[in-house]
């Protein structure tokens, strides 16, 4: 019977400091001082031993300091994040895609939630997302999505090139001819019936 | 019997204090990470633009020749010069070295202002310029 205590007693130790936990905090200390790949690396071992979605998400702010926009964009996932801060990163992650309504939206919903500084930060982009989306869209803008976001179905890449379908669709809106909103649509249609096929499969 | 009553118990308070340790190590981790997040989140350098197929070629093509080729270049040289810093290399080697940072540095800041001018020249806003950073 001890020797059973004993064994409980290792096993609860060793749980409370997890080797996951290790591997969050050691890529916490790496973002902290820029070392990002690092980051990114010690973040993907943690989802992989069980740290959960957050790892995951930890991992896609990685890929946004590291400048992979669109790889951030689909480790995210579609869904808002809960924590502002991570929710700071995907938006972050939308506008270096060039996704812009993406960015906004996502900055707009957690504006009240973030802290005073990144709450600047927030204002700043949304300020240049405005300015960027001022003039008129010009056709070839919302081709090169949907060129973009065809691409990235056909590839597999079905959240992403949902994406570019959603973004085509908002500035092809913004325009009196809502120029091929229609093909925006029906690639929207197609990304969502992909991810369903995918989702199903597994 | 009672021994083995008093085991289980001790054995069930185990378990049960050794879940709360874990959720708290994992909290303080997340807590953690997430400090960690907040004090780099900031607005990118680089200011992203709307993008047409035509000129996003281009700057593709003049990027990569200014930051990749010329870029790859300057690090090396940079790299050079700072090991010839380091070690204890005759004046000659350091001079040398140093040089050829200084070349490569020149050669990549003129393509990424022919890059910047490109753009001014295509309508959209120039990227910044690359002070000092590899």
């Amino acid at each position: 019977m001890p020797r059973l205590l004993t064994l409980i007693l290792a096993s609860t130790l060793l749980a409370a400091s997890g080797p996951a936990e290790e591997h969050l905090l050691q890529g916490a200390r790496a973002f902290r001082t820029g070392r990002y790949a690092e980051a990114l690396v010690e973040f993907k071992v943690a989802e992989k031993l069980g740290a959960g979605p957050d790892a995951r998400a930890y991992a896609a702010a990685s890929l946004v300091k590291l400048n992979r926009p669109e790889e951030a964009v689909e480790l995210f996932g579609p869904k808002a994040s809960a924590d502002p801060v991570l929710e700071f990163y995907r938006a972050l992650a939308c506008y270096q895609a060039r996704l812009f309504t993406c960015a906004d939206r996502a900055l707009e919903a957690a504006m009240g939630r973030f802290g005073p500084r990144v709450v600047e930060e927030a204002r700043t982009i949304r300020a240049q997302i405005h300015q960027t989306l001022a003039g008129e869209i010009q056709p070839q803008v919302i081709d090169w999505y949907l060129s973009r976001g065809g691409d990235a179905v056909q590839g597999g890449r079905t959240g992403l090139g949902r994406l570019y379908a959603e973004e085509a669709r908002a500035l092809g809106g913004r325009r009196k001819d809502c120029y091929r909103c229609a093909e925006a649509d029906a690639l929207l249609a197609k990304a969502k019936a992909a991810a369903a096929a995918s989702e199903a499969r597994r | 019997m009672k021994i083995m009553t008093a085991t289980a118990l001790a054995a069930a308070a185990l378990l049960f204090a050794g879940r709360a340790w874990a959720e708290d190590a994992r909290s303080a981790a997340r807590a953690e990470v997430l400090k960690a997040l907040e004090s780099q989140a900031r607005a990118p350098d680089l200011r992203p633009t709307l993008p047409d197929q035509a000129s996003d070629r281009a700057r593709e093509v003049q990027s990569t020749i200014s930051f990749g080729q010329k870029g790859a270049a300057q690090r090396a040289a940079n790299q050079a010069a700072k090991a010839a810093k380091n070690d204890s290399a005759g004046a000659a080697v350091k001079k040398a070295a140093a040089a050829a940072a200084d070349r490569a540095s020149q050669k990549s800041q003129a393509a990424a202002g022919e890059r910047r001018a490109e753009e001014v020249r295509q309508g959209v806003p120039p990227s910044r310029p690359n002070r000092g950073k590899p």
